[in-house]
């Protein structure tokens, strides 16, 4: 396989968790997105140094924490970012619980199927349309700060079921 | 309310206000406050984060439950799909490539009741020794079964008695969950960066290239290391623990258990077993007035043999485990003998036998009395009886003619379709 296949092979496996690192480090929708390209670039760049004999998501993550850094020193001013030093932290962090994260999102499978319906609505008003949170709540008449509570309540509920799930699997430190 | 669940539900209200995109320049100061220094906190907001980046969905449609699967695959930021585009054709004909699943380890041998089932969820019962699988879960399914598969780089797993392990690849690097059961590992050395990986419920362990043997149910692992050095990790407290040569650690769920390597102690020929420590397979009954303690045999279902199909049978077992924990090895000695005592409720033939390993080594063999014996209790529904070692024999061609000079890994005492009442009460082996 000729060398820019591989790299597309290897990126389009991947890109996915990327953007999942990214977005934990800047949890900015459009910061992520804008430094993901900034990755995407770069590891095509970097490429020719690529050690196949290496896994490649612990490669690639390396480059786009250098690339959060970097970003983190252009928001010198913004108020609403991590210190570097915590970004440090989460990066350790992240490369700790990367191995449990596959295993969470399946139990998240079955942890959704245990929510009641009006509990499913909501999840899927916040995450399924844009602006469908604001017309339910002008439709129904209840506040969108209560409609985001039971967001944030129904969460909860999701990682504690994720937690019990994997404990139950045997994943003592999920 | 306690303060930690206070402390946790603030936490999760920063979160929510943070993906939410709602938080405001203190509440983030009090964010980061929460997080600076604290792995609890740090993994909550991972999985706040994670949890939350796999609701998001950007196409619309409708109830939750089947939409996480497609989310996986979708790459929720529009910029990611931009840099994408241009090798966008090679890349669906690459993948489409990559889903074809791909042969990794090949059949070695096999012996018993054993089941494959690989990643899609396809059971083949038309695997045979020989036979190349993908990746997959492999079962043995009776107390007297047992499967060597292997690597192509000679790396060679031996699964034996009820045990069930999900052998995968991931970029190269070997990955094996052992839910439960005895594995055994000749580890081939592995490359650089890539160790082979073991995941049990209460431990994981690296390897790049040893012998050693794991026995793991759903609250601890035991690992005994005979060449080499593994990495053990007990995931009660991410402490971690290097095993060498002719070193055994248990690593258990609880905390407060002992988690450090020892030497292996020396090896014993004459061995009874103290219930229910030695319990490995059975229900543990305690005694009362009348009778002792012991091991109930209870039932599990046979369904033939590696590619037979037949109906399922009814086996009734109890099994022990003669060096648990951090017991010494019970090696087999030219003139030894079995003394099993136990009750049973009327005269009815047994089946007993047992697995081996090599001396410090891994899975040689497993060796049963040929046909079966019949035992008869007394008034009380007590029965004792003695089987010479020579009475064993091997269950394969393959096995040593004779197991003089192993170690046991696992006994079994068991009924055929009937449920007889059986207890083993104890098992001796003396000279």
């Amino acid at each position: 396989m000729d060398p820019n296949s591989e790299f597309v092979r290897l990126w389009t496996r991947h890109q996915a968790e990327v953007e999942r690192y990214l977005f934990m480090m800047i949890p900015r929708q459009a910061d992520a997105a804008e430094v993901l390209q900034e990755v995407s670039v770069l590891l095509w760049k970097k490429w020719e140094q690529y050690d196949p004999e290496r896994p490649f998501l612990p490669w690639a993550i390396r480059f786009a924490y250098l690339e959060v850094l970097k970003w983190r020193q252009r928001q010198a001013r913004e108020k609403l970012v991590f210190s570097d030093s915590l970004l440090a932290q989460l990066h350790k962090r992240h490369d700790e619980e990367a191995p449990l994260m596959e295993a969470r999102r399946k139990a998240l499978d079955s942890c959704l199927s245990k929510l009641s319906d009006q509990q499913r609505k909501w999840v899927y008003l916040r995450y399924g349309r844009h602006g469908a949170v604001k017309e339910e709540a002008e439709k129904t008449g209840v506040s969108m700060h209560k409609l985001y509570y039971a967001l944030e309540k129904i969460r909860g509920q999701l990682l504690d079921c994720v937690d019990l799930f994997l404990r139950k699997e045997g994943w003592s430190d999920a | 309310m306690r303060d930690s669940q206070k402390e946790s539900q603030n936490l999760d209200s920063l979160l929510a206000h943070l993906v939410d995109e709602t938080i405001s320049p203190e509440e983030m100061v009090d964010l980061e406050r929460r997080l600076d220094g604290d792995p609890e906190a740090q993994r909550r907001y991972l999985h706040y984060l994670d949890l939350h980046a796999d609701l998001v969905r950007v196409d619309g449609g409708e109830q939750a439950g089947p939409f996480i699967r497609r989310l996986r695959r979708r790459h929720w930021l529009a910029a990611g799909l931009a840099a994408a585009a241009a090798i966008s054709v090679a890349a669906v004909i690459l993948l489409r490539e990559g889903e074809a699943p791909t042969p990794i380890v090949r059949v070695v041998d096999y012996d018993g009741s054993v089941r494959w089932m690989d990643d899609r969820g396809n059971g083949d019962t038309s695997i045979a020794a020989g036979s190349a699988l993908t990746g997959g879960t492999l079962e043995t399914l009776t107390p007297d079964s047992w499967a060597e598969v292997a690597f192509p780089d000679g790396t060679s797993l031996s699964l034996a008695g009820q045990s069930l392990i999900t052998i995968a690849l991931v970029d190269g690097q070997k990955v094996l969950r052992l839910r439960e059961g005895n594995l055994s590992i000749e580890a081939a050395k592995q490359p650089p960066g890539r160790p082979l990986r073991v995941l049990t419920p209460s431990a994981e362990a690296e390897v790049l290239g040893t012998q050693f043997n794991v026995k793991a149910d759903e609250f601890s692992a035991r690992f005994v290391v005979n060449e080499g050095l593994v990495k053990v990790k007990r995931l009660a407290d991410g402490s971690i623990e290097k095993v060498g040569a002719d070193e055994v650690v248990v690593a258990a769920l609880e905390r407060d258990t002992e988690f450090t390597a020892s030497p292996r102690r020396e090896f014993v020929e004459n061995w009874r077993s103290e219930l229910p420590r030695d319990r490995l397979q059975g229900r543990w009954e305690p005694g009362e007035d009348s009778h002792t303690g012991g091991l109930r045999a209870m039932p599990h279902l046979f369904r033939g043999d590696f590619g037979e199909s037949r109906d399922p049978i009814l086996l009734y077992s109890a099994v022990f485990d003669p060096s648990a924990g951090k017991l010494p090895p019970v090696r087999l000695a030219e003139g030894s003998r079995f003394l099993v005592t136990g009750r049973i409720d009327r005269r009815e033939r047994l089946h007993v036998g047992f697995g081996t390993n090599r001396s410090r080594g891994g899975f040689v063999g497993k060796y049963h009395v040929p046909g079966k014996f019949e035992v008869v209790p007394d008034e009380s529904g007590r029965f004792a009886f003695e089987i010479a070692l020579d009475a064993f024999q091997p269950m394969r061609d393959r096995f040593p003619g004779s197991p003089v000079g192993h170690e046991i890994d696992w006994l079994w005492v068991q009924t055929v379709k009937v449920d007889a009442g059986l207890v083993i009460e104890s098992i001796e082996l003396r000279q």
